[in-house]
């Protein structure tokens, strides 16, 4: 299931989700200004059918758009390509994700970043609370999707440039050395300059009101 | 030697430990592009400096530092002017480059740039009662000090994606979890802890952690 409400786009994968389909979805919603992907992993039957292929967890993981994701429940196999695409991750005490054997390089080379070394021994279920704190899942809740809805209306409320651009100087500046990251981030501030939001962003700061983000 | 009476003062020891103080707190010490200027004098005095073994950031008042001064905002002459001074007097370079231990000594506010120069520094103690935040998406803006290349490097990558794009503040406990400080001590005892660090530095002891990884995280498809 994907909806759009406001500027957020709810996205409840089901079953085994197809991804050319729902890569169409999300990619509408994107041109049509939505925020922020919300998506909701707390209650998934086992996946069913084959994982997604490399290029679309690439797409995913490229989506201009942050996606935050709510995580609840026994999550495996082909979810966690999706659970790890996500920008940012809620979990709840009671999840376990469990990385399978075979898993996507895409999503291999993102869970060597997020756990900066020794990758989880597959088959093997990981706890909430320990994804918690080695960061995997940067908020513990026993209401995980309330909390992600929180998280994505707080974003739908900044700067949509800046956010998409912020999620673009993460991600792949982690892919630069350090000096080159640096200038890439200056280049993308410049580029930020740019716009009517950033302008307005600072206008309404100075005369001490909420900004009134148009995505221009 | 000292230099005082200005935004940002500067002090050395004969132990060879310099202090760079933030020193505007009627503003917070928010940064503005003359506090800028001053930095970038300084840390080229700390650079060459002969004897220096280490340099310690502290901020005057209630607040480390609240942030850059957003009344400057979009003031320089056009992008190309902006970009060229960004290169040209690269003062977050030029602090990751220093060749001896930093150390920012953070509380009250470390917001914005405010926690960009701490994430700088090889060593960040703070006392319990900080916050800490990356606020520039609530401006229509990115961290330009280089928050979101520094950040994701020391602090989980989704936890980094987390503050920066929500802007959000965390608190010291927080802070600590995820490794964005170092030691968090009581309000009371922060100077205490800094001179703690400061002996054991001047000891030979090593930093507790790796200097901030210089090359790419990875180097995968993205």
């Amino acid at each position: 299931m994907i909806a759009r409400e406001g500027h957020i786009v709810r996205w409840r994968p089901e079953g085994a989700p197809d991804w050319r389909a729902d890569a169409e979805a999300l990619d509408a919603y994107r041109w049509e200004r939505a925020r922020v992907v919300l998506l909701d992993l707390t209650a998934c039957v086992p996946w069913e059918g084959d994982p997604w292929p490399r290029r679309a967890i690439v797409w995913l993981q490229r989506f201009p758009l942050p996606l935050v994701s709510a995580l609840d429940g026994a999550l495996g196999g082909a979810w966690v390509d999706l659970a790890l695409a996500a920008d940012i991750r809620v979990g709840s005490p009671s999840l376990t994700l469990t990385v399978p054997s075979e898993l996507a390089l895409p999503t291999v080379e993102r869970l060597g970043i997020l756990v900066r070394g020794t990758l989880p021994e597959p088959g093997k279920p990981l706890s909430g609370r320990w994804l918690f704190e080695r960061g995997l899942v940067s908020a513990l809740t026993e209401a995980p999707l309330a909390e992600a809805e929180r998280v994505a209306t707080v974003i739908a409320s900044r700067g949509p440039y800046a956010v998409q651009l912020g999620k673009e100087a993460i991600w792949r500046g982690l892919a630069m050395p350090l000096e080159q990251a640096l200038r890439f981030e200056t280049d993308l501030t410049l580029l930020l300059q740019t716009t009517k939001d950033r302008a307005e962003g600072v206008r309404a700061f100075l005369e001490k009101r909420p900004p009134q983000f148009e995505g221009v | 030697m000292v230099a005082t009476g200005e935004k940002v003062r500067f002090e050395a020891d004969e132990r060879g430990v310099a202090v760079i103080t933030l020193a505007r707190p009627e503003k917070l010490n928010a940064i503005d592009l003359e506090m800028r200027d001053l930095l970038w004098t300084y840390l080229l005095a700390c650079r060459d400096m002969p004897g220096l073994r280490c340099v310690v950031f502290r901020g005057e008042g209630r607040a480390f530092s609240a942030g850059a001064d957003v009344s400057e905002f979009g003031t320089a002459p056009s992008i190309m002017d902006a970009r060229r001074a960004r290169h040209d007097r690269d003062v977050w370079g030029l602090l990751l480059d220093l060749p001896v231990p930093t150390i920012a000594r953070m509380h009250g506010y470390c917001y914005g740039a405010g926690l960009e120069l701490p994430l700088c520094c090889d060593l960040r103690i703070a006392a319990e009662s900080t916050r800490f935040a990356l606020p520039e998406v609530t401006l229509g803006y990115i961290p330009s000090a280089g928050g979101t290349q520094t950040l994701p490097r020391i602090v989980p990558p989704g936890v980094a994606a987390h503050l920066i794009l929500t802007g959000e503040p965390i608190d010291a406990a927080a802070a600590l979890r995820w490794g964005l400080v170092h030691e968090v001590v009581p309000d009371d005892s922060l100077d205490a802890a800094i001179e703690r660090h400061i002996e054991r530095l001047l000891g030979g002891e090593p930093l507790p952690s790796r200097r901030l990884p210089l090359g790419a995280v990875w180097t995968g498809a993205l």
